[in-house]
């Protein structure tokens, strides 16, 4: 009797479902959102056409004179182009290795640790500077690296001369790189342990019965284990090979070390908003957006193929 | 798994003595920055000042709240990041829900999924953007701050994940005692998902506070600015061209480090407050955004 009640009940809402298949409030929900993307996302999509003007602000995208591709050769024939391009490759791969590096070694020790409590305060600590924007990063280190900062003190009682991190142009890009080391290992650290974590304690059994020690259980349990996850991490990471991080570089760096800090990002934002070069910043930006495209299909495709991990 | 011989002690003593080092390192330079805003001037500028204060005092906080400029600052960000929030949580929550459905309730899901993606793929980047807020008369309001990100893919594919987690034959009893998909929406699946609406709205909450980029480009009125924005435009202006490093150090030593240490703590501190209660959504938003769909 239940029983019939329950099928007569499924059937309903079988009926229900299939006589209403589109309520036109949801296409009501999705009208506020998609108005605020076609403003904000479609609209500057359209305004690249820009890089091929010769923009004027009076005349507006409709009205300035095509240019065809002049801007993106005049930003190649530029000295500067190659050193930028090849200063944001540098600083975006530095950045990736070195932080992802740290993370899964920052998991694999933390997972040794044995007190839950102990872990997870270390957790909570490491992951904090994700937390602060880098203007205010910016604000301590500036101090803190300085030839009088609190790290040359502390370098200084090993006898080291003082290093001008930021105002150096041999040390800008390490700095840069290790900020970012800094601020985020700890945060991209939760996604090898929440990998870790969905590894079956039988292999870690197994790997007992068998005689293996704690280091052979790290290297030959857990490390495959979170194999996967770096895999993806890793070439997902690729597309975004021409973000060095705008924001941090913004802050940290200044005109003597242009000629190792300058990307392509600080670029555009001179030419184009200080100097007002609209055409030629909107085709540079159109040309990192473009590659950023490319890697990102690529990546996506190289990480559905070996990883079987699917980001769309 | 529990191995306690002897070298398995010993890697246990080292390694928990290495982590210990490294969460020092994370922390100890706020502890610095907190010992030197405490610090007198002259302790502060003359380098004495390591982790703890010297010769301490509140001066430099009182210079931070008896100058209206900071407060002001305090409650434009204050207001942008509430306002922010609510905009942002309301456009995701609007747009995750529709999309949560399989393509038979919601016909032209595809292109619809489609034409949120897009943009997470290709932008237009800064110039189109800066000349689309000046054509539109956004300049100089809060609202560039609020309306360009208020609809975010990344968060919209999250909660979207999220929804789809509840349990159909909920929602499809609904259907059948005459609820429309607004009732189902707001009465049903929101209280219901409250854990995972705090996690984004946290996201936000952060993104809101730390944003900084946008009020040096859209807003020339200061009045406007919010406390990151403000702070930005008062770091040392290092243009060390040609300076000897002495030089340098003489530069810096005129900025008065206290005042300085205090207005970051003074951005630093309400971070802090949501921090601790916050963490077990922060995890769980990363965790959870990976889902596959």
């Amino acid at each position: 009797m239940r029983a019939n009640t329950l099928d007569a009940r499924a059937a309903a809402k079988g009926a229900a479902a299939g006589r209403r298949p589109s309520d036109w409030r949801l296409y009501a929900m999705l009208a506020a959102p998609a108005i605020i993307v076609f403003i904000f996302s479609y609209i500057p999509i359209g305004g690249v056409l820009i890089a091929f003007q010769n923009y004027s602000p009076d005349k507006g995208v409709l009205g300035s004179e095509f240019v065809g591709l002049k801007w993106f050769r005049v930003f190649f024939a530029m000295p500067d182009s190659a050193r930028i391009v090849a200063n944001t490759v540098a600083i975006a791969v530095g950045k990736i290795a070195c932080s992802q590096l740290a993370s899964v070694v920052f998991a694999l020790l933390l997972n040794e640790v044995r007190g839950a409590a102990y872990k997870r305060s270390l957790q909570t600590i490491t992951y904090f500077p994700h937390f602060l924007s880098w203007v205010i990063i910016g604000t301590v280190f500036i101090d803190m690296l300085s030839t009088r900062g609190l790290v040359n003190q502390i370098l200084g009682a090993f006898g080291t001369a003082p290093k001008f991190f930021l105002g150096d142009p041999r040390l800008f890009q390490p700095t840069a790189v290790l900020l970012e080391t800094w601020k985020e290992f700890g945060w991209g650290a939760i996604m090898y342990l929440a990998a870790i974590s969905n590894i079956s304690p039988d292999l870690y059994e197994a790997a007992t019965i068998d005689g293996a020690g704690r280091l052979k259980q790290a290297l030959h349990v857990t490390l495959p284990g979170i194999r996967g996850i770096a895999l993806m991490l890793a070439v997902l990471a690729l597309g975004g090979i021409l973000n060095a991080g705008f924001e941090q570089i913004l802050v940290l760096y200044n005109p003597s070390v242009y000629e190792t800090g300058d990307i392509v990002d600080t670029f555009i934002y001179r030419y184009g908003l200080l100097d007002a070069q609209f055409s030629m910043s909107a085709a540079i930006g159109l040309f990192k957006s473009l590659i950023g495209l490319a890697l990102m299909l690529a990546a996506n495709w190289a990480a559905a193929r070996f990883s079987d991990y699917r980001v769309l | 798994m529990k191995d306690n011989s002897m070298s398995s002690r010993i890697f246990d003593a080292f390694n928990c003595a290495f982590l210990a080092f490294l969460a020092l390192l994370c922390f100890m330079p706020m502890v610095h920055v907190m010992a030197l805003s405490l610090s007198d001037s002259v302790s502060a500028n003359t380098n004495a000042v390591l982790f703890l204060p010297k010769g301490a005092n509140f001066e430099a906080y009182k210079m931070v709240f008896g100058n209206p400029k900071f407060l002001r600052a305090f409650g434009v960000s204050v207001f942008r990041t509430a306002v922010g929030t609510g905009a942002n949580l309301l456009l995701t929550i609007l747009a995750a829900y529709p999309l949560s459905k399989e393509a038979n309730q919601l016909r032209g899901r595809t292109l619809i999924v489609g034409y949120f993606i897009i943009p997470m793929m290709i932008s237009g980047g800064l110039i189109p953007m800066f000349i689309l807020i000046s054509k539109i008369g956004l300049m100089d309001s809060i609202w560039a701050l609020i309306l360009p990100g208020a609809c975010n893919v990344g968060y919209v594919i999250m909660m979207m994940n999220f929804f789809r987690g509840i349990n159909k034959s909920l929602l499809e009893s609904a259907v059948i005692d005459g609820a429309n998909e607004f009732v189902i929406l707001f009465r049903i699946v929101l209280p219901m998902s409250m854990a995972s609406v705090a996690t984004i709205a946290l996201f936000c909450v952060v993104a809101h506070w730390n944003e900084w980029f946008g009020g040096t480009i859209y807003l020339n009125a200061r009045d406007l600015w919010p406390l990151q924005t403000l702070l930005k435009t008062m770091m040392v202006q290092l243009d060390l061209t040609g300076m000897r490093p002495d030089e340098i150090a003489r530069i810096k030593l005129l900025s008065d480090r206290s005042f300085r240490a205090a207005q970051v703590m003074f951005a630093t501190v309400p971070i802090l407050f949501v921090y601790p209660f916050a963490q077990k959504y922060f995890i769980k938003g990363v965790t959870l955004g990976s889902v596959k769909e």
